[in-house]
């Protein structure tokens, strides 16, 4: 067998794939071949160390973000286009016909609203019923997000300077993700999915902090075990 | 350039009629348990469980998605990661190639291939980041800077560890090299699945593979990381 054919096989034989004949030659190659045997404990400390390479994770609000993006998508979709541009299109009118249609039923609808909203004992809708309690979560969440700072910074004992880093960096993002998602809230407060998703990147910041609060009580309890 | 970028077929969104059609290619995710890749490799899910996600999907029911998301969120975003080499990049990708994968799922018809089609929709996803952030990049930074940047992270590197170099390399390797040795040896998947893929045969991945392993090798020669030591 010559280095070339060699060659070719012995990446296979790294991976297990070589036939009991091609293997036996291969092998009685690499007996006389310094340069081949060099190449397969090559091949195999880099396939032995691709395997460890570290694997970094999406952020915990991965999903979100993509639920987000759905549901924009899904508004977008020339179904979705079609399904609301096709209200009317049953009727078989002319177009004008249809506008004048969907006109005049607006100002039913305007017209009903305003008497409804006149009542004055009138029972909030269930998408204001919603509205009012994602906003009352979002107080929540904001308290606990505080009082969990507080509670950090009362903490005395410090962490590890890299693990302080990670921390560092999650809640650095985290913190620019509800930045920018308050921003798009106070342009449209009345969006559900809009603050919904923002109490999810809250609870996130919740978790991060608990953890990180979590990593300063067992580096403290350590310490403390050492001492002793 | 050329070469690599026609390796990859598009992934022909609502079309998931990827040559072969065999069983083997979902279930090989649980047959893959025995190294390390637990992080990066496809996840131990059966044809089964994993049809009645995407049929629930189709459905749109979010929390079949979200489950669907959760089983290959670390794969992909291990894979996407090694292209950009940039976390925020990749959670946007990691978005856009869900979103593609939902909003075309009720055209999904094979479910032995849905793996692969995924899988292509990432790469391709990948793909078309590299061509706009390379025409971005050589506007922006000149390429001495960045030789420049590269040995000095290259000379800090643990002696003992070939972690950093390899991860260099594996950056260095052209398009269609650099996927096949990813899929093979970082997420673990076999020649037959790679194939699957990539829209080509199970010869042409082991010789891609080949390649790329040689070049990964003449790269850490090149930058002193190994010797030439013969025993």
């Amino acid at each position: 067998m010559k280095c070339m054919e060699a060659r070719r096989l012995i990446s296979d034989y790294v991976d297990g794939g070589l036939s009991g004949g091609k293997e036996a030659r291969l092998k009685k190659h690499l007996e006389d071949c310094p340069d081949c045997r060099e190449l397969l404990r090559d091949f195999e400390r880099i396939v032995d160390e691709a395997k460890s390479l570290p694997a970094p994770a999406p952020s915990p609000w991965a999903w979100q973000r993509i639920a987000a993006g759905l549901k924009d998508a899904g508004e977008k979709t020339p179904a979705a286009r079609q399904e609301r541009k096709g209200w009317f299109a049953w009727t078989g009118m002319p177009a004008g016909l249809r506008y004048a249609l969907a006109a005049a039923l607006a100002l039913v609808v305007i017209s009903g609203g305003l008497i409804v909203g006149l009542r004055p004992r009138r029972t909030p809708g269930p998408e204001s019923y919603a509205l009012a309690k994602l906003k009352e979560a979002q107080q929540h969440y904001v308290l606990a997000i505080k009082a969990l700072d507080e509670a950090i910074g009362a903490q005395k004992n410090g962490l590890d300077p890299r693990l302080a880093e990670v921390f560092k960096q999650n809640l650095q993002e985290i913190n620019e993700t509800i930045q920018a998602c308050e921003q798009v809230v106070e342009k449209n407060p009345n969006d559900l999915a809009v603050r919904a998703y923002l109490l999810g990147i809250y609870k996130d910041k919740v978790t991060v902090l608990e953890e990180m609060m979590g990593a300063k009580k067992a580096s403290s309890e350590k310490r403390t075990g050492l001492t002793l | 350039m050329l070469a690599a970028l026609t390796l990859v077929r598009p992934a022909g969104l609502g079309d998931n009629g990827i040559r072969a059609v065999q069983a083997w290619f979902v279930e090989a995710f649980s047959l893959m348990s025995s190294d390390k890749r637990e992080q990066t490799k496809g996840p131990d899910v059966s044809l089964s469980s994993l049809s009645g996600l995407v049929e629930r999907s189709k459905a749109g029911e979010s929390q079949a998605m979200e489950e669907i998301f959760e089983h290959y969120k670390g794969p992909l975003f291990s894979l996407i990661y090694r292209y950009t080499n940039n976390r925020q990049a990749t959670e946007d990708l990691l978005q856009d190639v869900f979103i593609k994968v939902f909003t075309h799922i009720k055209d999904v018809q094979k479910m032995e291939t849905f793996v692969a089609w995924v899988y292509r929709i990432a790469l391709n996803a990948c793909y078309s980041y590299l061509r706009t952030r390379q025409g971005r990049f050589r506007q922006a930074v000149s390429l001495s800077e960045v030789e420049g940047r590269r040995e000095e992270a290259i000379s800090n590197h643990d002696e003992e560890s070939l972690e950093r170099p390899l991860g260099e390399a594996i950056q260095e390797l052209p398009e269609g090299l650099k996927t096949v040795l990813l899929l093979h040896d970082v997420q673990g998947f076999k020649h037959e699945e790679i194939a699957q893929i990539l829209g080509f045969t199970v010869g042409t991945s082991k010789s891609q593979l080949f390649k790329a392993r040689m070049r990964v090798r003449e790269y850490l020669k090149k930058k002193r990381i190994w010797g030439d030591e013969k025993k």
